[in-house]
């Protein structure tokens, strides 16, 4: 059982209003042939909150946030959001529902056969009836949001790693979500660049009330943007809490990971 | 002995996962085709991918089989007398298989290795994955416009490779071995039926088609960084040119018992 920082309900999800929830994890599970990389997870993302989940690489945070907007299929349980079964929706409806929704990937995940400003345009020109000016208007708007302005020439190549990323943020909230999903949003990032990303999450969140799912490594970050921590161990939610409540925890899993100790029940050392 | 088994095994199952992927995907893009969104942008980007950039190898491969194919045919015909009829053998074999055939086999190397290295680098660096992301189906944007444009450039190269072969044929037969002009294209095009060129334009077609799934489907299937890129890229190839050899001599046999083309 989660040894969890906030009170946790019956089924061990973190309590909430059931209006509030927006992101609904029930029971989640994904084996991998022998490998149980998630069981049984409960968890829930108020409406507008920023939850972020940290965890050693390959604890499954990458399979968490795939499965939320519905890139793999869990063996079983049930991912909602906004009140819908993502695994259960038909194909329109799934395009509906992951227009809503806006990712960033670790490595951005830009396409490098098109600019900038054509990456951004993208969605706009996939999902909506604006004409050519309007396109080149909002995406001057997000390309400013992130710090591009005028960038919509480049290519992707021509971009260092940071830029890649405020790009990808720029194309991931280009029609105007209501959840974003960040990958590992500052992997790779020197740390003032990795703070920079944290400011615009931070401000987009502000910005356009998104809820936020952030996975993550990285706990200078995490505590950053957090309104809540969850810590993935396991293929199980080992703790849940505020950025607070996680650093005073005495769970010696999250006391090992947060303070990044070679020594401890992580490495068995 | 058990190990032999295993790996023999171990191919039947993956070669029986690869054909059932390539067959769901071809359903898919079935769908794709009936109900649309059309990326027309990316239809004509790839028909110029296909046609423009393997227009020069194609012309170079047809120009020299129809010379080489004349220059053999008459050494043969020469035995029987039967020079005459160089230009319509030349014509017949560049129209109904060559140029079908070896037009394919160079587009298979050229663009459908370029599709299956192109979906693969989108694979490995999570493209796929963002299209997916924003509500886009990658079959319908990725697959769709490749097949498209090949089961149509692929005809157009035929018809362009099958005159650069004829024209190789005639260069040989009349400048190198002293054919009458003439009754060389004569020869050609008198005995040459519409069903000729026909049958290959329809083969053709249906090599594209076979060209750009298996090609999308390597690319698919692509995982493990560049060395899996370049796995797909040249599985796409050989899996292609095989296709296109075995199916060709099916195809051929139902095209001539079906409508004699």
């Amino acid at each position: 059982m989660p040894t969890a920082a906030t009170p946790l309900d019956a089924d061990g999800a973190a309590t909430c209003a059931a209006d509030e929830r927006f992101i609904e994890l029930r029971a989640l599970s994904k084996r991998f042939g022998d490998l149980q990389v998630l069981g049984e997870i409960d968890l829930t993302v108020e409406r507008g909150e920023s939850l972020v989940i940290i965890g050693t690489s390959g604890a499954g945070k990458s399979v968490l946030l795939k499965l939320v907007i519905g890139l793999l299929e869990p063996d079983s349980g049930e991912v909602l959001v906004d009140g819908r079964h993502v695994s259960a929706q038909t194909a329109s409806d799934l395009v509906m529902l992951r227009r809503r929704m806006g990712m960033l990937f670790q490595y951005a995940a830009l396409f490098d056969s098109m600019s900038v400003g054509e990456n951004v345009a993208f969605a706009l020109r996939q999902h909506t009836k604006w004409d050519a000016e309007r396109i080149a208007d909002r995406v001057s708007e997000v390309l400013r949001w992130v710090g591009l302005e005028g960038a919509e020439k480049k290519a992707p190549s021509e971009l260092s790693g940071g830029m890649k990323k405020r790009v990808g943020l720029a194309r991931a909230i280009a029609l105007g979500p209501d959840v974003m999903l960040y990958d590992e949003p500052t992997t790779g990032l020197d740390p003032i660049l990795a703070d920079q990303i944290n400011d615009l999450i931070i401000g987009l969140r502000e910005r356009m009330s998104v809820t936020s799912l952030t996975i993550t490594h990285d706990m200078v970050s995490a505590y950053k943007i957090a309104d809540r921590i969850a810590m993935l161990y396991k293929g199980r939610i080992e703790a849940i809490g505020t950025p607070e409540e996680i650093q005073q925890s005495d769970n010696p899993v999250i006391q090992q990971f947060i303070h990044g100790s070679a020594e401890g029940p992580i490495t068995g050392l | 002995m058990t190990r032999l088994l295993t790996a023999v095994g171990q191919w039947a199952v993956r070669l029986a996962s690869d054909a059932g992927e390539t067959a769901l995907l071809f359903g898919s893009t079935i769908a794709g085709l009936v109900s649309g969104p059309y990326y027309v942008r990316s239809w004509f980007a790839q028909m110029f991918e296909i046609g423009n950039r393997s227009l020069p190898v194609v012309l170079v491969t047809a120009g020299f089989s129809g010379a080489v194919f004349a220059l053999q045919t008459w050494e043969g015909f020469a035995k029987f007398g039967a020079t005459g009829l160089v230009g319509f053998a030349v014509a017949r074999g560049m129209t109904r298989e060559l140029v079908p055939v070896m037009a394919s086999l160079m587009v298979a190397g050229r663009a459908g290795s370029a599709m299956a290295a192109e979906i693969g680098t989108m694979m490995v660096t999570e493209q796929v994955d963002a299209l997916k992301t924003m509500a886009v189906d990658p079959v319908r944007y990725l697959v769709v416009p490749r097949v498209l444009a090949a089961a149509l450039m692929l005809p157009i190269l035929v018809v362009i490779g099958d005159l650069m072969g004829i024209f190789g044929g005639y260069a040989v037969a009349v400048r190198m071995l002293g054919a009458a002009p003439t009754a060389y294209w004569n020869s050609s095009f008198d005995f040459l039926d519409i069903q000729d060129v026909a049958g290959g334009l329809l083969k053709a077609s249906l090599f594209g088609i076979m060209i750009a799934l298996f090609s999308c489907a390597r690319g698919f299937r692509t995982s493990g960084g560049a060395q899996g890129v370049g796995r797909a890229t040249t599985g796409a190839m050989v899996t292609s040119s095989m296709a296109i050899l075995v199916s060709d001599f099916f195809l051929t046999k139902l095209l001539l018992s079906l409508w004699n083309l």
